[in-house]
């Protein structure tokens, strides 16, 4: 399990679920579907850290959870934005994008 | 806000594991049929797509514990599972359980209730604002025939507090028991206090209602008041506020009742019942029999105080008369001020010590026995122990479940304990009211309750390591091939457990011997002669007051005729009458006297003897001996000849080889304040154990109730004890002399009822105190020692039954496989006992002054521990030797 080399690099699970649940309410498995779909692949989010991170996240406060049915009659936990979780996402993607300036930058010049 | 929201969040994952376990696991079953569906969509046949999702997935398990991990409260779920699984072991094994549990129960049980007590009578500061400042004032003297310590005089009194800068007060007291009459009660008996108004500063406890003494109140001659007690206040008055300024009658003179105290105020015990005014008359001061007491300034010590008033004793001499410089002197008179505390709980406090250190002892053997039993666990678990390493189980994990064990051991048995603390306290203070001083004072409370959880988790941690550290040499390897079937195994264990046992032989060995010198004390001291014959006595008071009865001749006229009642009464062999009974607390004061036949230098102070008063027929109905001459009779009362009888001690210290009966003595020294005429010696008595049983006689001279003008014994004689040597029963005796009292005067209380040999018995109360709690501390112990080599023997030869196996298949009779397993028990219980004995004697300081009639390496008694000791130990190794000798070599051959 978890060798493909499409795993997203560790820390940046928490931004990546921030942002997808940014566009909507949604399930764990949903959010694995989501991060590949709009990654064209690149990016594949394995289960034994996107269920610790949900929990996580949960704890902080940034996201929110509860049980609803889905559109073909089946319940599922479905996570959601807080509003802190808003505020955390634009730091947490101001600091991601300064963060990765920095790296091209030291392999430009390098 | 957030910290609110985590707090819930991890109180909801300890409270509602249940819920949070399912959701976790539809979430993920949610997940992998969603993966499912999508491969299925994709036109994979339902198996495979199943398959498929699922091997994505991963290890579900996994995921799951990483999510528990993730909640926080790993640690706690663990330890309500290992908490379980300790229980359910436990459960297993009933036998096992309720020895541990019970040897728990009376280890902590027995310290709770001794420390409780412990705690109440030694270590609470008594109940008087800034306690530490109270002391006790008296006098040491030089010894020799003088008593040692020797309390106040008001002369000394009058000086220290007109001279002294230490105290911020101080007071001189006095009890008796006095009448108290009028208020349309029937006549009481009551415990009177008399003590100058400077009482309440020293103490300052103020009244619950009314107030304390005024100066004028304190004079000779001022207005006559008294204080009551709150619990004779509820009784006599009803608990009624407008009590105060009512009057009362005590020993016949009218008092107004000026304030009444709270509940708590017990002074100088619980007994008293109301204080009057001492009022100390400058013109007629006192010898020295009288208790002080004092508050210190704040930063003066007892020893500052105490050179300072030895400083002013000589002023003392300027004072009074009576007492000379070159007396003083010649006396070696020094003040002595020492904590107050000290004198409420002196006497009891180096057994409460040693009582604490024993139950300590105690608590020792029981937590070896219980570690020793813990250990042949973990011995029998080795191979569960291994496989559980071989499988992955961490170290800790295995501690923490070994931990566990141990603290439901614990748990169960605190709680045990503290039932038996509890009913044994409620059992002590019901039985014990006149063995130890402050009673109110012992409870089970939140400080002893602190105690007892501290000593109970040092033993958990205790008990709860050591077979882990055990097991930690566990090889899994070697143990799983079945490595554990070699004899050599275990023998570091088996080394470690036998040094238990040792140890704890020698700790029993150190508790029998306490208890066993006490128990010989006690032995020595009931058999010592008190002088009297106590059995088939009756005791009880008469009292006259001053009113009804005002002089020596009226005093004198009522106790002939009550005794003549008294022996008027079927059953009744004799009766007299004595001012002071034996041993029954009061003690008794003992003057100079001298010998009109012998000079003494004026600085030489002569033998003191104390001062008695006996009617006819006393000496006959307590059986004390006459050893010479005559005894009282009623016509020495009336025809005023002034006659005495002296005892056997007096005899020896004061006339030496001159002749006694015939001569002529006095008490009081020549030319001073109280000097007595001379009174012609008629007879010698026995000499009887007046102040306490192991203390010598003093020597007494026993004066007729009126003797000859100037030796007046009305003083003594107004309040009289009788005592009856009859064949009835005591409480028909004892409604006959209430009838008879009735008959003669119906306003007097019949007071102190009781038998001569319950006076006896009290005396030797303490000893039995301290008797009775050595004994079963080393009870205990025995007995725990006892199983605990039992248990190591049992387990030894359980382990050897192999080796005893082949033994017996190679020719050894059951006989010699006996005899291996007697002598080791034997040589275990022998190597404890030498090591015990030596550490008795080498404590023999602490014992001393426990003891009464015998050293503390008393041969008799180290004789009798090391019998019953080798005995228990051979007792112990009797059943596993017999087991041993049993075995069928066949089956011994196949046992695992």
């Amino acid at each position: 399990m978890g060798e493909s080399s499409n795993e997203p690099l560790r820390g940046t699970i928490d931004l990546l679920v921030l942002r997808t649940l940014s566009l909507a309410p949604m399930h764990g498995w949903g959010i694995t579907q989501r991060i590949q779909q709009v990654s064209d692949g690149v990016l594949e989010v394995n289960q034994g850290s996107l269920y610790p991170a949900l929990q996580r996240l949960e704890q902080k406060e940034w996201i929110d959870s509860e049980w609803r049915v889905t559109d073909n009659n089946r319940r599922a936990k479905y996570y959601r934005l807080t509003p802190v979780g808003k505020r955390a996402l634009a730091s947490e993607t101001q600091s991601w994008r300064r963060h990765v300036l920095a790296v091209e930058q030291l392999l430009r010049t390098t | 806000m957030r910290g609110t929201k985590r707090i819930t969040m991890w109180l909801r994952a300890l409270a509602s594991r249940r819920t949070l376990e399912r959701e976790l696991d539809e979430e993920m079953r949610f997940h992998i049929e969603m993966e499912a569906a999508k491969h299925a969509k994709r036109g994979l046949p339902a198996d495979e797509a199943r398959r498929r999702a699922t091997l994505a997935f991963g290890s579900v398990e996994g995921h799951k514990e990483s999510m528990r991990e993730g909640r926080g409260v790993r640690g706690i779920e663990r330890a309500g599972f290992d908490l379980r699984f300790a229980a359910r072991q436990l459960r297993k094994t009933p036998g096992f359980t309720i020895a541990a549990v019970l040897t728990l129960a009376l280890g902590i049980g027995g310290n709770a209730a001794v420390f409780s007590v412990v705690n109440g009578v030694l270590l609470r500061p008594l109940a008087y604002p800034d306690p530490d400042r109270i002391v006790t004032i008296g006098h040491h003297t030089r010894g020799g025939d003088l008593p040692k310590q020797i309390p106040n005089s008001s002369a000394t009194h009058t000086v220290y507090s007109e001279g002294s800068r230490s105290f911020e007060a101080m007071a001189l007291y006095s009890t008796w028991q006095g009448s108290l009459t009028g208020n349309d009660a029937p006549p009481d008996w009551v415990d009177v206090v008399s003590a100058t108004r400077s009482l309440f500063d020293v103490l300052r406890i103020p009244p619950a209602l009314g107030r304390t003494f005024s100066v004028e109140e304190d004079r000779p001659g001022g207005p006559r008041v008294v204080i009551l007690s709150h619990a004779l206040w509820r009784q006599r008055f009803g608990g009624d506020p407008s009590v105060i300024g009512r009057t009362v009658t005590v020993d016949g003179t009218t008092c107004e009742i000026i304030g009444v105290m709270p509940a708590r105020f017990a002074f100088p015990a619980e007994a008293a019942q109301l204080w009057v005014p001492m009022r100390i008359d400058r013109n007629d001061l006192s010898g020295f029999y009288l208790p002080g007491i004092g508050r210190l300034r704040a930063g003066v010590t007892p020893e500052q105080a105490s050179r300072e008033l030895t400083a002013l004793l000589p002023r003392v001499a300027t004072l009074v008369d009576f007492i000379s410089i070159a007396t003083l002197r010649d006396a070696g008179l020094t003040t002595d001020v020492h904590p107050y505390l000290d004198d409420v709980v002196g006497r009891v406090r180096p057994v409460l010590w040693t009582l604490w250190a024993m139950i300590g002892l105690v608590l020792l053997i029981a937590c070896v026995n219980v570690a020793s039993l813990l250990l042949v666990r973990a011995e029998a678990r080795r191979r569960e122990v291994a496989l559980r390493i071989a499988l992955g189980a961490g170290r800790g994990h295995l501690l923490a479940q070994s931990l566990a064990e141990s603290a439901m051991l614990l748990l169960s048995g605190t709680a045990v304990g503290v039932l038996f603390a509890w009913s044994a306290v409620a059992l002590l203070r019901r039985l014990a009211p006149s063995l130890l001083p402050r009673l109110g004072d012992i409870r089970l409370d939140a400080t002893v309750l602190a105690g007892t959880t501290l000593v109970a988790a040092v033993v958990a941690v205790v008990c709860g390591v050591v077979p882990v550290a055990h097991n930690r040499s566990v090889a899994p390897s070697s143990m799983l091939r079945g490595g554990d079937r070699a004899a050599t195994i275990g023998r570091r264990s088996g080394q470690l457990r036998q040094l238990l046992v040792v140890a704890q032989v020698t700790m029993a060995t150190v508790l029998l011997v306490g208890s066993g010198l006490v128990l010989r004390s006690f032995q020595k001291l009931r058999a010592v002669d008190p002088g009297f014959r106590a059995d088939g006595v009756i005791t009880f008071r008469i009292a006259l007051p001053q009113s009804g009865y005002p002089t020596s001749e009226d005093v004198a006229r009522f106790h002939y005729a009550m005794l003549d009642r008294m022996r008027a009464l079927p059953g009744v062999f004799a009766a007299g009458a004595t001012g002071r009974l034996p041993l029954s607390g009061d003690n008794g004061e003992a003057d100079p006297l001298r010998l009109e036949s012998r000079a003494f230098p004026p600085n030489v102070l002569p033998p003191l003897a104390e001062m008695r008063v006996a009617t006819p027929g006393y000496f006959e109905a307590m059986g004390i001996p006459k050893l010479a001459g005559r005894l009282l009779e009623r016509s020495d009362t009336e025809r005023h000849t002034g006659v005495v009888l002296v005892t056997e001690t007096v005899v020896r210290k004061l006339m030496e080889s001159r002749p006694a009966v015939g001569a002529r003595v006095a008490h009081g020294l020549a030319g001073v304040k109280g000097e007595k005429p001379w009174s012609e010696v008629v007879g010698v008595v026995g000499d009887v154990r007046g102040v306490a049983l192991d203390k010598e006689p003093v020597g007494a001279v026993y004066y007729a109730m009126i003797n000859k003008p100037g030796v007046d014994m009305d003083w003594l004689a107004r309040s009289m004890v009788y005592a009856v040597r009859t064949s009835m029963p005591p409480a028909s005796l004892i409604a006959a002399a209430r009838n008879q009292l009735a008959q003669l005067d119906p306003t007097l209380p019949l007071a102190e009822t009781r038998t001569l040999s319950s006076v006896v018995a009290a005396a030797q109360s303490g000893m039995r105190f301290s008797m009775i709690g050595f004994a079963v501390a080393a009870v205990i112990g025995l007995f725990m020692g006892a199983i605990g080599l039992y248990g190591v023997l049992s387990y030894v030869t359980a382990q050897r039954t192999r080796e005893i196996g082949v033994r017996m298949a190679l020719g050894a009779t059951p006989t010699s496989v006996r005899a291996v397993v007697l002598r080791r028990g034997v040589a275990v219980a022998g190597i404890g006992l030498s090591v015990g004995l030596a550490l008795a004697v080498s404590l023999r300081a602490v014992a001393t002054p426990l003891l009464y009639g015998i050293t503390p390496t008393d041969p008799v008694t180290l004789l009798a521990v090391s019998a019953v000791l080798l005995a228990a130990g051979a007792l112990a190794a009797w059943l596993p030797a017999r087991r041993a000798s049993k075995l069928d070599p066949v089956r011994a051959l196949r046992w695992e």
